[in-house]
């Protein structure tokens, strides 16, 4: 499984190199009328960069295939965990908790224009402290209020920068 | 420990209760401008006006860089956003007038409601101080005319009013020269250093360098202010502009998205009036060497017809751009 | 008038209480705005505008100053303790910050920050000061056809900052290249790789790059490290009297670094992410023990932070001579001054001798500033982080969300940020590095924009590549150094050409 990731990386490299010398030469240089004295089209910098691309995720996919896949974060990681949390069933859990307060941060990040900041902080950081193993309800409720709260002074009194208002609040 | 809690929850709810009561009165937050380019003398011009609307206001009005697109993702980014009066969009003549002239841009300025206009700035062509090919503007033409494509010149990108000004001139002449495209500050370095021939500059470009350059002509068909370029006009010598009044220079009007509520706009447009009017922020954006605009003329009811006259004036100039593309092209294969 | 009456005009200018105290506020401020993730010391420059305006013209000055000096430090900091650079110029002092700060050294990696800051600092002062007719003079040189073989060295440094795996650096550089071209071309009005976005018809915006990459991606990592509800127990916050020698003691890394920073300061449009790379590539190169760099010592972040501090001094060089500013931040100091009245160029030399003084004197005062301040808050930061992981990670992410969402009030800058952390997280777990993509990103531009006005201007004649001395000096330099770099770490480098264990 994990070889496969790292193969499908390389091949998606090398995809993403052909698209970028199939859309600079279908997309970018028709559009070149006319080429003004002295100056190239605009497409010759991205088609050069696609070729190298190619070339290099090519011996990129070349090498993935062959051999084992880099785990030296992984192992890092691994290493850097307390003995109660090291089995294989811990390091998944770790690993699909680290997925979930990924997409709490998407959500947070999409919800924030409509909430309004203060609301959507608000959850996304009780939510997340919760996600994270937190179940200090003070914390959970007034711990985030509060700090919201400090970064929207922070943010909008004394920096004077905008933040979102939403559409409820 | 409850107190505390109880506390917290009664003080966020008065937070959230403030600002419901507080919205009867427009402004109750700080606005926000959005200029459409990125830091430079122009930004300052309109943080000037940004702190003299904050004055007439009573809130912070920060004037927001968003560069991109010529000016569009300034505008779009506008549109984007609210129709409450806390967004207004500094409508420089290129996002304006320009883009959707050119197809750019879906908009046109009938999508936005008017405030008042801020300062125009004439632009100058320029040689070299010691340039000894030409003395004045006829004679660089004629030297134009005899060795064609040879001259390089710089006047940023295609689409903006400083290239269409240049290249409208130098179609009506019948002349034809290569144009390398600077986007900032490595320009005027250029061409101090001689890297080419001749310059459109504005007057915070003009200020700085004054003594290395030579004004060939300023691009305008009314005579400069008292801080802005001397220069003799182009009609001096006969020339032909092909640009009259705004339509020829830089300028820019605070806008908001046009429906935006009628009451709103009119509390933005007395303290913009106010704010324009003052004589020291008048004074300030003329040491900048810009030419603030009187807020009698440039009202919100002169807003469409100026517009559409610059439109109209416009519409031919920008034919030059494809015309002295092509030449250059023809001459270089 | 020479250096020395420039500054004892200045003196009885500027050398007064409140300026002196409006200067350490600036360097305060700008440390802080820097430490928080996306914030940098332009917005800080930007928002404190209206606020200085109120006061004297070389008070306002020196507030900014000290706030780009210690902005261009601040985000040191979190590039040292969270692996996540306050702004893209403080990218290199990941490589050996953050593993300094695993190591359990955290104090001894931010003091180091800090003083190969000021000291960088300090020699670009000096440079700034001394030598400004000269490097004036070697900018004006500096034709696009010299900055493209300029650029074309910062390409070689890609490859050594590919830490462990050649191939795959060198691919995130091309893709940095690429993502470089997204947008608007300027020379023929066409638009590139955008799809219709309007928001990225202004290309990928630097600073969500960033945070999207280094911030989003390893917070995913930070929560599979565990120990998510354990007390963080960090022990000793106050910085060791070390640091203060330890950049003296590597003077050639120092000089050589802060010299880089300043050269490319000195030239308008090119900045300090790629003024910190490239130092940092140098000291690599130029080190007897180069498969050190990358472990935490302290040769990476001298070099990173003294250079991106000189570059602060060198960018005025040109602002201040030419009107020419050498960053964008510059240009916002620059536009400033010219609001007090003062007119940047040969005339401000002559009419206001005192002015000049004074900013000179600011801008050497704002960075023993910066160092006092900087290590007696030391143990601030480093406390600041005391909080369980659970608590401080989600804090983290809002203040990179806010960040992001700050660069230009738009949420689609949140949106680039999300979208690169999930792209990022893979590359790095395969093995890709992060640093070479920024690096490239921000040189794509400058190799691609060059090329082209170079010849525009000669008239499509490729030869200028050659009969220009300084071009074609330099291009020789890159195909010297680039074999020379390359040829003795042959065996090392087959190892670490596809990296991982299999070679």
């Amino acid at each position: 499984m994990r070889k496969v990731e790292s193969v499908v990386v390389a091949a998606l490299l090398v995809a993403l190199a052909v698209f970028v010398i199939v859309e600079s030469r279908v997309s970018i240089a028709p559009k070149t009328a006319y080429t003004v004295y002295g100056e190239k089209d605009a497409s010759e910098f991205p088609l050069i960069l696609g070729i190298i691309l190619l070339i290099m995720a090519a011996l990129n996919l070349f090498h993935a295939l062959r051999s084992a896949p880099d785990t030296r974060e992984e192992d890092a990681i691994r290493a850097s965990l307390p003995e109660h949390e090291r089995s294989p069933s811990g390091i998944r859990a770790l690993v699909i908790r680290s997925w979930a307060f990924f997409a709490l941060a998407g959500l947070f990040a999409v919800s924030m224009e409509y909430l309004g900041f203060v609301i959507a902080t608000v959850l996304f950081l009780s939510a997340s402290f919760f996600l994270l193993g937190s179940r200090n309800w003070l914390m959970l409720t007034a711990g985030s209020l509060g700090i919201t709260l400090t970064v929207q002074f922070v943010f909008t009194d004394v920096l004077n920068l905008i933040l979102p208002r939403g559409v409820i609040i | 420990m409850k107190r505390l809690l109880a506390i917290l929850t009664l003080a966020s709810l008065a937070l959230c209760a403030g600002p419901a009561l507080a919205a009867q009165k427009f402004p109750t937050r700080p606005v926000q401008v959005l200029f459409p380019f990125g830091p430079s003398v122009t930004y300052s011009v309109s943080q000037v006006a940004g702190e003299a609307l904050s004055q007439e206001l009573g809130q912070p009005v920060s004037v927001t860089s968003t560069p991109g697109a010529g000016g569009v993702k300034a505008a779009l980014t506008v549109m984007n956003k609210a129709a409450d009066g806390y967004t207004i969009f500094d409508g420089y003549v290129a996002p304006l007038v320009l883009a959707p002239l050119s197809g750019n841009a879906k908009y046109s300025h009938k999508d936005f409601k008017p405030l008042y206009a801020v300062a125009s700035n004439a632009f100058a062509l320029v040689c070299h101080k010691d340039e000894t090919r030409w003395d004045d503007l006829p004679g660089f033409l004629k030297y134009m005319k005899e060795n064609p494509g040879k001259i390089v010149y710089s006047s940023g990108q295609d689409f903006t009013l400083r290239n269409l000004v240049i290249v409208a001139m130098l179609k009506n002449e019948g002349v034809v020269g290569r144009k390398v495209t600077y986007q900032d500050a490595t320009e005027m370095k250029d061409f101090l250093a001689k890297e080419f021939d001749v310059m459109v500059c504005n007057s915070g470009q003009y200020k700085t360098n004054k003594d290395s350059m030579r004004v060939l002509a300023v691009l305008s068909d009314q005579p400069s202010p008292e801080d802005g370029i001397p220069g003799p006009l182009p009609k001096d010598y006969g020339i032909s502009l092909g640009l009259s009044g705004l339509a020829a220079v830089g300028w820019n009007w605070w806008v908001v998205r046009s429906d935006t509520p009628d009451d709103v706009v009119q509390v933005l447009r007395e303290a913009m009036y106010r704010g324009m009017s003052n004589p020291e922020t008048r004074k300030k954006i003329e040491f900048m060497g810009f030419s603030p605009l009187s807020p009698d003329t440039y009202s919100p009811e002169s807003y469409d017809r100026i517009c559409s006259d610059i439109t109209d004036q416009l519409t031919d100039a920008v034919g030059a751009i494809e015309w002295m593309n092509e030449q250059v092209a023809r001459l270089g294969m | 008038m020479n250096a020395d009456s420039f500054l004892i005009a200045g003196l009885g200018y500027y050398l007064t209480l409140p300026n002196l105290a409006f200067t350490a506020m600036g360097v305060f401020v700008g440390m802080i705005i820097g430490v928080l993730p996306g914030l940098g010391p332009m917005l800080a420059i930007i928002l404190a505008t209206p606020m200085v305006m109120k006061l004297q013209a070389v008070t306002a000055m020196s507030v900014l100053l000290g706030v780009y000096v210690g902005g261009a430090c601040g985000g040191a900091i979190s590039a040292i303790l969270l692996k996540i650079p306050g702004t893209p110029i403080n990218a290199a002092t990941v490589f050996d910050g953050y593993p300094m700060k695993e190591k359990g050294e955290s104090p001894r990696a931010i003091g180091l920050a800090i003083t190969a800051s000021a000291y960088g600092g300090a020699i670009g002062g000096i440079f700034l000061i001394f030598c400004t007719p000269l490097l004036a003079a070697v900018s004006m040189k500096f034709a696009p056809a010299e900055y493209f073989a300029l650029a074309l060295t910062g390409v070689i440094c890609i490859v050594i900052v590919s830490q462990d795996s050649i191939l795959k650096g060198s691919i995130m550089g091309v893709l940095g290249l690429l993502a470089s071209t997204i947008g608007i071309d300027p020379f023929i009005n066409v638009e590139r790789f955008t799809f219709g976005s309007v928001y990225l018809m202004n290309g990928l915006n630097l600073v969500a790059t960033v945070l999207g990459l280094y911030a989003m991606a390893e917070m995913i990592f930070q929560v599979q490290r565990g120990r998510l509800s354990d007390s963080p127990g960090i022990k000793g916050f106050l910085a060791p009297f070390s640091v203060l020698t330890e950049p003296f003691k590597q003077w050639k890394n120092l000089l050589g670094s802060s010299t880089i920073g300043t050269v490319i300061g000195a030239l308008p449009g090119v900045g300090a992410v790629v003024a910190a790379l490239v130092a940092y590539s140098a000291a690599k190169s130029c080190s007897s023990y180069p498969e050190k760099f990358g472990t935490g010592i302290p040769d990476g972040i001298i070099a990173s932070e003294a250079s991106n501090n000189a570059c602060v001094g060198g960018s005025l060089i040109p602002t201040l001579t030419l009107a020419l500013p050498g960053t964008a931040i510059a240009a916002l100091m620059l536009a400033v001054l010219m609001l007090f009245g003062f007119l940047p160029g040969p005339d401000l030399f002559n009419n206001s001798p005192e002015m000049v003084g004074g900013l000179f004197l600011a801008y050497g005062i704002s960075n023993i500033f910066l160092l006092i301040l900087g290590l007696l808050f030391t143990p601030l930061f480093v406390s600041a982080l005391n909080m369980k992981k659970q608590y401080l990670i989600p804090v983290i992410m809002l203040l990179c969300v806010v960040g992001a969402y700050g660069i230009e009030t738009n949420i689609t800058d949140v949106g680039v940020m999300v979208i690169l952390g999930f792209l990022g997280y893979f590359l790095v777990r395969n093995g890709y590095p992060v640093a070479p993509f920024v690096l490239a990103q921000v040189l794509g531009n400058i190799i691609e924009y060059n090329f082209r006005r170079t010849l525009t201007l000669s008239g499509n004649d490729y030869s200028v590549f050659f009969t220009r001395p300084v071009t074609f000096g330099i291009l020789i330099a890159n195909i010297v150094a680039f074999t020379l770099i390359l040829t003795p770490l042959l065996p090392w480098l087959k190892r670490r050409f596809f990296g991982g264990r299999n070679g």
